[in-house]
């Protein structure tokens, strides 16, 4: 293989300061069979790619190393830690200090749990996945409990993320132009027919009452569209999709008017 | 009646019906689709067909609040890393300011990436032996005496050697040299590339390395602190 693949390689290791692939050619061959494996040409390889899979396969070296009695185990677990906390400082870009915590608690959780993990590939993922737990813990917590003049307010627990994404419904006008009305018209109307179409579509949007609930509901039921998809195409982040479907879906279930339709259909 | 009851509905209805009052026996468990979603949201940063591929967990999220918050959460944080969002290099050490040793690190490692990247895979180790036997030597100058036994500016010198030497003994001399006041002024004069340049090359030049090598050295050098000041800056009195 090129130099500039294995120069690839070198520059993703090196910008994590990632130290544990060792020996370098067997790494690099390790990189190059799984690019294979995903049914890509490593040559021709763009750059993105190639961290993908250099991520992948660290992954399973940072595993093994974790579980080893040796001086590369306390290095892993110090990669470990660099890359937890450059994942919690994204998620807390201002909170410096509370990402410091997350970071700290999550990896007394991998090092307490790290025989669950029970896959190398994914082991960087699950790492990140205790990172998130812990955040989101600490976001519930935090909805739980608010301060008010009297003194602390307990209430009653709600979607942790909904600060998060209340930006999302806010900026509807933005999203929702005339196309993204049209396209919804659309992707209904290639599955419905049209009286099945309207009674639906009116129904969807005297329950759900803001449109953008609407859009994501038929986007990922009707158009079978991923969260990726959705979110590069409405610009925005699977998170706020996420609150967006869930409070979209809560509010159905609790229309009667949606629960009469789908019983005159049946019948 | 029960709207889950009914069938005759064209496919798109019937899942949006599943997801709204779907039948409880094709759901997994909230700990299975736990175990499940790295490998899930791995797939779909990929692009696989995670509908088909991972039907049962996406069932599960369409009802579970506390899954779907952590898909979505594990999704935004695996597609910033595909869009090179998180910042690898300045999380490198969480737990303390930077030292000296990791600025220079740092630094080192951005100039060996644009002048020699085929060393790249060496660098931690070289940097690691470098600074402990700086230690040795017991001194933050490195004087003529100690390049020699670094072994820098010979012919089969590994070029990240060079390159981290060319870094400490360059930053050595502008610690030493001159003020931060003189620093602001240059940045204000808009001259502080060209500044630093003079004294990266000079300095490289000292601890051995060779004429072509050092003057390309010092323009990365120079580059990379008018991009980064504070690396610089924080080091002067």
């Amino acid at each position: 293989m090129g130099e500039s693949f294995a120069n690839n390689i070198a520059r993703e290791l090196s910008k994590r300061d990632w130290r544990l692939a060792e020996p370098f050619r067997e790494f690099s061959v390790a990189v190059e069979a799984e690019l294979r494996a995903q049914g890509h040409d490593p040559a021709h390889a763009e750059a993105t790619l190639i961290a993908r899979m250099v991520t992948r396969c660290y992954s399973r070296v940072l595993y093994l190393a974790c579980g080893e009695k040796s001086a590369a185990r306390e290095r892993a677990y110090v990669e470990v830690k660099a890359f937890l906390f450059a994942h919690a400082r994204h998620l807390l870009v201002e909170e410096g200090e509370v990402a410091q915590d997350l970071t700290q608690k999550a990896l007394l959780e991998i090092l307490e749990h790290y025989a669950e993990c029970k896959n190398g590939d994914a082991f960087l993922g699950w790492c990140k996945q205790i990172l998130v737990h812990e955040h989101l813990d600490r976001l519930r917590k935090l909805s739980r409990t608010q301060k008010t003049p009297h003194g602390k307010k307990y209430t009653k627990r709600i979607l942790s993320l909904d600060a998060i994404a209340e930006q999302a419904e806010a900026d509807e006008p933005r999203v929702m132009t005339q196309d993204a009305l049209a396209q919804t018209q659309n992707v209904v109307g290639a599955a419905l027919r049209a009286p099945m179409l309207e009674i639906f579509l009116e129904t969807l949007r005297r329950c759900l009452k803001k449109e953008i609930r609407v859009r994501v509901l038929v986007e990922l039921y009707f158009n079978d569209k991923s969260f990726v998809e959705l979110a590069q195409e409405l610009a925005l982040s699977a998170v706020n999709i996420q609150v967006i479907k869930s409070r979209a879906l809560q509010s159905l279930r609790e229309c009667v008017e949606m629960k009469q339709l789908y019983a005159t259909w049946h019948a | 009646m029960n709207p889950s009851d009914a069938d005759n509905i064209p496919a798109p209805l019937k899942r949006l019906r599943d997801a709204l009052w779907g039948e409880p026996e094709d759901d997994i468990s909230h700990a299975k689709c736990r175990a499940l979603l790295p490998a899930f949201v791995q797939a779909e940063a990929d692009g696989e067909p995670v509908a088909k591929l991972y039907a049962r967990v996406k069932h599960h999220l369409d009802h579970c609040d506390e899954c779907g918050e952590e898909y979505a959460l594990l999704l935004d944080l695996e597609l910033a890393e595909m869009r090179g969002e998180i910042e690898f290099a300045s999380a490198i050490s969480p737990d303390a300011p930077r030292s000296l040793e990791q600025t220079l690190q740092e630094l080192a490692r951005r100039i060996v990436e644009s002048l020699a990247p085929a060393s790249l895979p060496e660098f931690g180790v070289i940097a690691e032996t470098f600074f402990a036997r700086v230690e040795q030597l017991g001194t933050f100058e490195l004087r003529p005496s100690a390049a020699q036994a670094l072994g820098l500016g010979r012919r089969d010198t590994n070029p990240a050697l060079n390159i981290i030497a060319a870094s400490y003994a360059a930053t050595q001399t502008l610690a030493r040299e001159i003020t931060r006041a003189q620093f602001e002024e240059w940045i204000a004069r808009d001259t502080l590339e060209t500044e630093i340049e003079t004294r990266a090359d000079a300095a490289a030049r000292a601890v051995g390395i060779q004429r072509e090598l050092a003057a390309r050295f010092a323009r990365v050098y120079a580059e990379q602190i008018a991009r980064e000041p504070d690396a610089l800056r924080d080091l002067l009195s």
